[in-house]
């Protein structure tokens, strides 16, 4: 319990980590470092979109199953760990492939 | 309730009188019918009339007017009805994941588990967590909370989203890891390439395998796993005694924490994965336990059987640690994984781990003879020579050799306890590695604290080569897995490549230790032209090989997979 208290909050201290969602099944942010409003866009937005994913990948092989939906953007990347009772979004920002 | 699904059900149809909703009798009848007399005699009588009918008194036309009251308007206003269009598109896989989650025969199934265990219950746990939710209306979100954290999905989720997100930051050091090409941002123009003409061999730092709980700690030694070859154990220690001692997992998956992290009692100073168990380590300690640890599983912070209570344990640091297969009888299933660990009091030991989950030691390994025997007080005491190294024949398990702190190697074989089979001598100083070349069956590699890196051939007693470049102990020396001619060595302030097509007199490349670090221990990476290199405030730094003149070309295949 402490130890996912513990991955999830190293994956928000991250430099480039925008921000992280989890959701329940109605598309209702439960811990969020976004604001409450962008948080219950994105996850809203993003419950259809991971469901439909899902039946895809389902439809085209009924053993197969989705594990992570990836949306790279011009800005951001987004991903999103879809389950039954829960949705787990995170952000990410980045300069793209920069070299240290 | 519980409807009890195995019984049988009886269903009975019957069927219901016949239901009249509507009944219009015609107007026409037949001509046999029972009144069809009276009715023909009435309908003449109709006309009779109808014909009477003009110009009779007894019928007048008239004419009537009703009256149509004044019209009034009244207005009502009623609330909008509002409408919602409600839809659902069922799919075939939701159908077919609703049946079998339903069917309490068959389990649902299960999500893929690589490394990790997980349970079946999860599913059970999930629904019930969803019902929790509907029975209480007005509930606080923190219990929901701690139900999906509780769940093994988002662990295994979170563990997914971390590895993503690194890999889309060092993705272009990943990607020359593995030999794929790196994907170029849109911003980035072609640049010219300028032809160049032979460039020289380099190592390239692609990253660094540190973080908090590291900083600090001296690296010991490093091993990679046998199965899955992105997994890496690095030991760290002190070699003070007291001092407590550090294993980490890593995974070239995730390169800013790791995997699994392990604090034991005593400074780690050998370490090696299994390849029948892939996820048993076998830990050799400086006060000369000899532990086991799993590492499939995620829970467990301590070993799973160690030597700790053994009578006629190695009770001197324990230089080397090798998972040796013997087989026992002629079929397969017989070939049972055994630990052999040299350690500072001269034994060679083995070690069995049964099944009651406890470290026996089943065989007396040699007792190195050929020490100083001394007089004290007229009683020969002879004492056995600290080993600080060992290694197996790649091809033949039985044979191996042991270094000596006196400089001597010792060629012994596993059936023969009191005696070698034979003596390499050739260094003056403790012999901190050696190692059999992956390629040639006979060709051996030995570093020690003389200074000098001896290329040795098996019949020969004396050493065919001898390389040295700076006044400073060899750590360690490997043979390269990808290249028969290359080999490493690492001292504390430099690492040293050597190609023997190359040069025999110098290092064709050589990576100094940075500023107040000192290197201590090195692995090649397998699979790939990187080499890992240990230093003592607990980074891991992987380097690229580049401009080898050795090219891909010219890499053969081990004629003996790699312990």
């Amino acid at each position: 319990m402490a130890e996912v208290e513990e991955t999830l909050q190293r994956i928000e201290a991250h430099g480039s980590v925008a921000g992280t969602i989890v959701a329940n099944a109605d598309g209702i942010p439960i811990r969020s470092t976004f604001d409450s409003s962008k948080a219950g866009k994105y996850a809203d937005v993003l419950r259809h979109l991971t469901a439909m994913a899902r039946s895809t990948v389902r439809d085209v092989d009924p053993q197969d199953d989705l594990i992570v939906l990836r949306i790279s953007t011009k800005n951001q990347e987004i991903m999103v760990a879809p389950e039954n009772s829960y949705l787990l979004i995170l952000v990410q920002r980045f300069e793209r492939y920069a070299r240290a | 309730e519980e409807i009890p699904l195995d019984e049988v059900l009886s269903i009975y149809m019957t069927e219901t009188d016949t239901i009249i909703l509507l009944d219009l009798p015609s107007t026409c009848m037949s001509e046999e019918a029972e009144n069809a007399q009276a009715t023909k005699e009435s309908n003449i009588l109709y006309i009779e009339l109808c014909n009477n009918r003009l110009g009779n008194d007894k019928y007048v036309e008239r004419a009537m007017q009703t009256f149509v009251g004044a019209a009034k308007h009244k207005k009502v206003q009623s609330e909008k009805i509002v409408m919602h269009d409600q839809g659902k598109i069922d799919t075939r896989s939701a159908v077919g994941s609703a049946c079998s989650s339903w069917n309490p025969l068959t389990q649902a199934p299960s999500p893929p588990s690589g490394k990790y265990s997980t349970r079946s219950k999860m599913k059970l746990r999930k629904r019930r967590s969803s019902l929790f939710k509907m029975q209480g209306g007005d509930m606080s979100d923190e219990p929901e909370l701690q139900v999906i954290f509780k769940s093994e999905t988002f662990q295994r989720n979170l563990l997914i989203m971390e590895r993503c997100l690194v890999a889309n930051i060092f993705q272009p050091r990943l990607a020359a890891y593995r030999n794929l090409p790196e994907i170029k941002g849109s911003e980035e123009e072609e640049k010219e390439e300028e032809v160049e003409e032979e460039p020289d061999p380099s190592l390239e730092l692609l990253w660094t395998f540190s973080c908090e709980l590291t900083k600090g700690w001296n690296i010991t030694c490093m091993a990679w796993n046998k199965q899955n070859t992105d997994l890496l154990a690095v030991g760290y220690g002190d070699f003070s005694p007291g001092r407590k001692g550090l294993i980490c997992c890593w995974s070239i998956k995730n390169l800013s924490w790791p995997e699994r992290l392990y604090h034991c009692h005593s400074g780690i100073t050998a370490l090696d994965f299994s390849s029948s168990n892939p996820d048993k380590l076998a830990v050799g300690m400086h006060d000369g336990t000899v532990a086991i640890f799993s590492v499939s599983d995620r829970e467990s912070r301590t070993f799973l059987a160690s030597s700790i209570d053994c009578r006629r344990r190695h009770v001197h640091p324990v230089w080397h640690v090798t998972w040796v297969r013997q087989e026992m009888s002629i079929s397969e299933e017989d070939v049972v994984e055994s630990v052999m660990s040299v350690s500072e009091d001269g034994h060679v030991l083995k070690w069995l781990l049964c099944s009651m989950l406890e470290l026996r030691r089943i065989q007396d390994g040699i007792k190195k003879a050929e020490g100083n025997k001394t007089k004290r007080e007229g009683i020969l005491v002879s004492t056995a020579t600290p080993g600080l190294c060992l290694d197996f024949h790649p091809s033949d398990p039985t044979i191996y050799l042991a270094g000596t702190s006196e400089g001597v190697i010792h060629k012994c074989s596993v059936s023969n306890h009191h005696h070698y089979l034979a003596l390499y001598q050739k260094h003056l100083c403790p012999v901190n590695q050696v190692q059999w070349s992956p390629f040639s069956p006979d060709v051996f590699l030995s570093g020690s604290a003389d200074w000098t890196v001896q290329l040795w051939k098996e019949g020969c007693l004396t050493p065919v080569m001898g390389f040295t470049s700076i006044q400073s102990p060899v750590l360690s020396a490997r043979w390269s897995p990808l290249w028969p001619s290359v080999f490493a060595a690492i001292k504390s302030e430099q690492l040293e490549i050597w190609d023997l097509n190359a040069s025999l007199l110098d290092p064709v490349i050589v990576e100094p230790a940075a500023r107040g670090l000192n290197l201590t221990s090195m692995l090649f990476a397998r699979g790939s032209n990187c080499i890992l290199v240990g230093d003592s405030s607990g980074q891991v730094n992987f380097y690229r090989i580049q401009n080898l003149s050795v090219g891909p070309d010219k890499t053969v295949a081990p004629t003996s997979p790699l312990a």
